[in-house]
């Protein structure tokens, strides 16, 4: 799900590959962060449009394994440096 | 297991060939719209991907063909022409016929395949294809092996690889470039990825540039994996077996991971360093030198930090004089200049897997569905008997039901057990409510929107016009509009015929609407919208509307009207002649409509699920048609009536009033009778008469006369007496009993007992 708070987009719950789009349009209608805290499933489509974005993403991911695996590399400034630079 | 996965195949297919076939009819009107053609794209690839699964080659071969050519349209400009569209319907057309074929005959028809080659050769002619080669280069051009050491740099922070590279065993390096459209065929690449056995490092980054956020499309996945894990290699192929051209399985020797460690720095601490080390070695005040040092010092380490190095971040604590310190930070530098240039490249990894065209065949097995589609669309596909069954078992639930106040009088008066008759009626009054509540929630599934009728219609709509040479275009509006399953697919044959009508009678060729100063496409609307306890169906078109006058003399012709009522009718009347059977105005016959049935049919088929048709014209500017249907057809109310000993029910809605007719107030003329109400003369029939029953033995001093409307005329119907109305569950006579006219079906009472609900049109006229 994708949820709007004010400039924080929330992901909550699963976020699957129908959301993707609407993430996309919240981002392209302009936000100040991401907030990932209660998602709980990203699907390979919202996790792009999450490096595309290139908002401050906040919060640690709810599932186990995203927040192992995928939060460091979202949340990494350095990383999301390495993604910004290739535009 | 197969059944199951071959059933839900079916289904899907089905649905998503109707939805395919409505984009691409949006599609011939609005070329421009890439929502639909990519939801068109999606749509066929998802149905070819997953026919792969089933031992049906002509299904996937044609829609191979279909997909590719809109793949053409959508990414390489291709223009759709109406004789594509043709192609890709008929195209359609046979997947869904084949599909039909699949659930009937368990196979396809032997000429499928040659059928199947010829289609796609069509539809690969309107575009230089790369035929179906195509799918075997995928396994040719599969990701050349990335030399894997520079790739490893990459991606991983440093406390990643400072940990990978203190790992014991032997570590794999998967890279997995997911195909651009890999989430049409439901893949989830990252949670391929997260499940991946043994993983012990996981990290991505994009495929090629990323387009600005404007051009960006979420859909179209550009992503390359870097996976490490500890898992031996025939697990990850195993676990890697469906996406194997997309990825690469590699060895890293052990030891892969200490070099890597040193040399890597990302770009900005790498700039934030240099920074420091330049601003520690310019001359400053003496007074200036600690704080200096100081904020140097913790940015560099700061730095260091974030990007895993904490060991470099503690040896910089180290480092007392301003000099000292810059030392240590050119010796990282040093130490990580390679990686940081490095970085850069890898960071975008060539576009070394297959390109797009080259896609793998893409036989998506069920595995490899995202496991989250479960939980997502809270839809469940039940199959439409056991629907019925449920339906009938409540309709037996209300007669079990209705049997409780007889048990409850018997108690009274057989047993004299008043109390406890009293107690089974007001367990009855419970029973009742809930079972009404039941009855309401089964009724409320059963509706469905009007919109599943209405969109076979744009098909038809433009097969005909194209037919018959003329421009129409269809709106249509309130498709959400619901109505019950049965009353929904009653609707589907008169709209048929009725919009086939407008198309070939109404609508002029666009010549003559220019010449009679309209546009040249006419304008046909379907409407749907609910009034009250009806759903109403309009069919609107802006054609020559009908001539009242042509009307009037081609009845006449045909002898459905006589002279007087020629003189007498109204033009509205008239109009509504195009009803009556034998009657085509059609100045010749075409294979599209006027060979004289259809609209009386249509009245015909309208009246038997208890609707009503009407119509409005004016001459050139068109003609309206409204159907009007009710909204449930599963509970119908009916009068019980007594004719003798025997019980029959009679529909409520035709039923106006009842009167008690004194015999002296009958009036006979010639064989027929009559009474007077309220001054207008009714005629009378007598039930048994008309039944053929024998008449009561004794004639009573007065008549129980039921007034009812038979086809628009008012009818006194002579019975014995008068009972109950109640709500029945009809069931049509069917079997051996459906030619048995008189009758519109049968329902259970309570005690048991059949009643036969008569047909009064069926009986009267």
């Amino acid at each position: 799900m994708i949820e709007r708070a004010g400039g924080t987009i929330r992901l909550t719950g699963s976020c699957t590959v129908e959301d993707a789009e609407t993430l996309f349009n919240q981002v392209l209608e302009g936000a100040e962060a991401i907030d990932v805290s209660g998602c709980s499933f990203l699907h390979t489509a919202c996790l792009q449009v999450l490096l595309a974005a290139r908002l401050r993403l906040t919060g640690t991911p709810a599932d186990p394994a995203l927040a192992r695996w995928v939060a460091p590399f979202l949340q990494a400034p350095i990383l999301h440096a390495r993604f910004q630079t290739e535009n | 297991m197969i059944d199951d996965l071959l059933a839900q195949f079916i289904a899907e297919s089905r649905e998503l060939l109707v939805e395919a076939q409505a984009d691409l009819l949006a599609l011939e009107r609005a070329p421009d719209d890439t929502a639909r053609i990519h939801r068109l794209f999606r749509s066929i690839h998802t149905v070819k991907g997953s026919s792969c699964l089933f031992d049906i080659p002509p299904v996937t071969r044609v829609l191979h063909a279909g997909e590719d050519l809109f793949q053409a349209v959508r990414e390489r400009g291709l223009a759709l022409t109406p004789e594509m569209v043709d192609a890709a319907l008929s195209a359609l057309d046979l997947a869904a016929r084949w599909i039909d074929a699949l659930e009937r005959n368990g196979a396809l028809p032997a000429a499928a395949a040659g059928l199947a080659a010829d289609a796609a050769t069509r539809l690969r002619g309107y575009f230089d294809a790369p035929a179906e080669t195509a799918a075997k280069a995928g396994a040719v051009a599969a990701p050349a092996a990335a030399s894997a050491p520079a790739a490893l740099a990459d991606g991983f922070d440093a406390a990643t690889l400072t940990r990978l590279s203190q790992h014991a065993g032997a570590l794999h390096l998967i890279i997995y470039r997911p195909a651009e459209s890999c989430f049409f065929r439901g893949e989830d690449p990252l949670y391929l990825a997260l499940q991946t056995p043994g993983l012990a490092a996981l990290s991505c980054a994009w495929a090629s540039a990323c387009a600005p956020l404007q051009a960006f499309d979420p859909y179209h996945c550009n992503l390359v994996f870097h996976l490490v894990s500890e898992a031996p290699l025939p697990e990850l192929q195993a676990h890697l077996r469906y996406v194997a051209q997309d990825s690469i399985v590699s060895l890293l020797p052990p030891g892969s991971f200490s070099a890597a460690t040193a040399r890597h720095l990302p770009e900005p601490v790498h700039d934030l360093l240099r920074f420091s080390a330049d601003m520690l070695r310019q001359p400053a005040p003496a007074a200036e030198q600690p704080g200096r040092l100081a904020s140097a010092r913790q940015v560099s380490a700061n730095a260091l930090r974030s990007a895993g190095l904490g060991d470099a971040a503690s040896a910089l604590a180290e480092a007392a004089a301003a000099e000292a310190l810059a030392d240590a930070i050119d010796a990282v530098l040093t130490a990580a200049a390679p990686a940081a240039l490095a970085g850069r490249d890898c960071a975008a990894p060539q576009p070394e897997a297959a390109p797009a065209e080259a896609a793998p065949p893409e036989a998506a097995p069920p595995e490899a569905a995202p496991p989250e589609a479960i939980g997502v669309r809270k839809i469940l596909r039940v199959d439409q008997e056991k629907f019925d069954l449920l339906m009938n078992l409540v309709g037996e639930l209300i007669v079990a039901k209705n049997s409780l106040p007889y048990l409850a009088r018997r108690a009274d008066e057989h047993y004299g057990a008043r109390a406890l008759g009293r107690e089974i009626n007001d367990q009855y009054g419970v029973i009742d409510r809930i079972v009404q509540e039941l009855q309401g929630a089964v009724m409320a599934v059963r509706m469905m929107p009007v919109g599943q009728v209405f969109q076979r219609f744009p098909r038809l709509v433009r097969d005909l016009a194209r037919k018959l040479g003329k421009q129409v275009d269809l709106v249509i509006t309130g498709e959400a509009t619901e109505a019950d399953k049965n009353v929904i697919e009653s609707l589907f044959d008169p709209l048929l015929h009725m919009v086939r009508n407008s198309l070939d009678h109404g609508i002029e060729p666009p010549a003559e609407r220019e010449a009679g100063g309209k546009p040249r496409t006419a304008t046909l609307t379907l409407a749907a919208r609910q009034d009250g306890d009806q759903a109403v169906v309009e069919i609107i078109d802006d054609g020559r509307g009908i001539d009242p006058e042509v009307i009037k003399r081609k009845a006449y012709e045909r002898g459905l009207i006589d002279e007087a009522r020629l003189n007498s009718i109204t033009d509205q009347e008239a109009a509504m002649l195009i009803f009556a059977a034998g009657f085509s105005t059609a100045e010749r016959v075409s294979d599209v409509s006027g060979r004289g049935v259809g609209m009386d049919v249509v009245r015909a088929a309208v009246e038997k699920a208890g609707g009503a048709i009407s119509l409005s014209s004016a001459v050139h500017l068109g003609t309206t048609l409204r159907l009007s249907l009710p909204l449930s057809m599963a509970v119908t109310r009916v009068m019980t009536v007594r004719l003798g000993e025997r019980l029959f029910g009679i529909p409520m809605d035709a039923v106006l009033e009842t009167v008690k007719l004194p015999r002296d107030k009958i009036t006979r003329i010639k064989s027929a009778e009559a009474f007077v109400l309220r001054e207008a003369i009714v005629p009378l029939c007598h039930l048994s008469s008309l039944l053929a029953l024998p008449e009561d033995d004794a004639p009573a001093d007065e008549v129980a006369v039921l007034v009812v409307r038979v086809a628009g005329q008012l009818v006194g119907l002579g019975i014995s007496a008068f009972g109950e109305v109640m709500e029945v569950i009809l069931k049509p006579l069917d079997g051996a009993l459906s030619r048995i006219t008189g009758y519109c079906g049968t329902c259970l009472l309570g005690d048991g007992r059949v009643l036969l609900v008569l047909d009064l049109k069926g009986l009267i006229t």
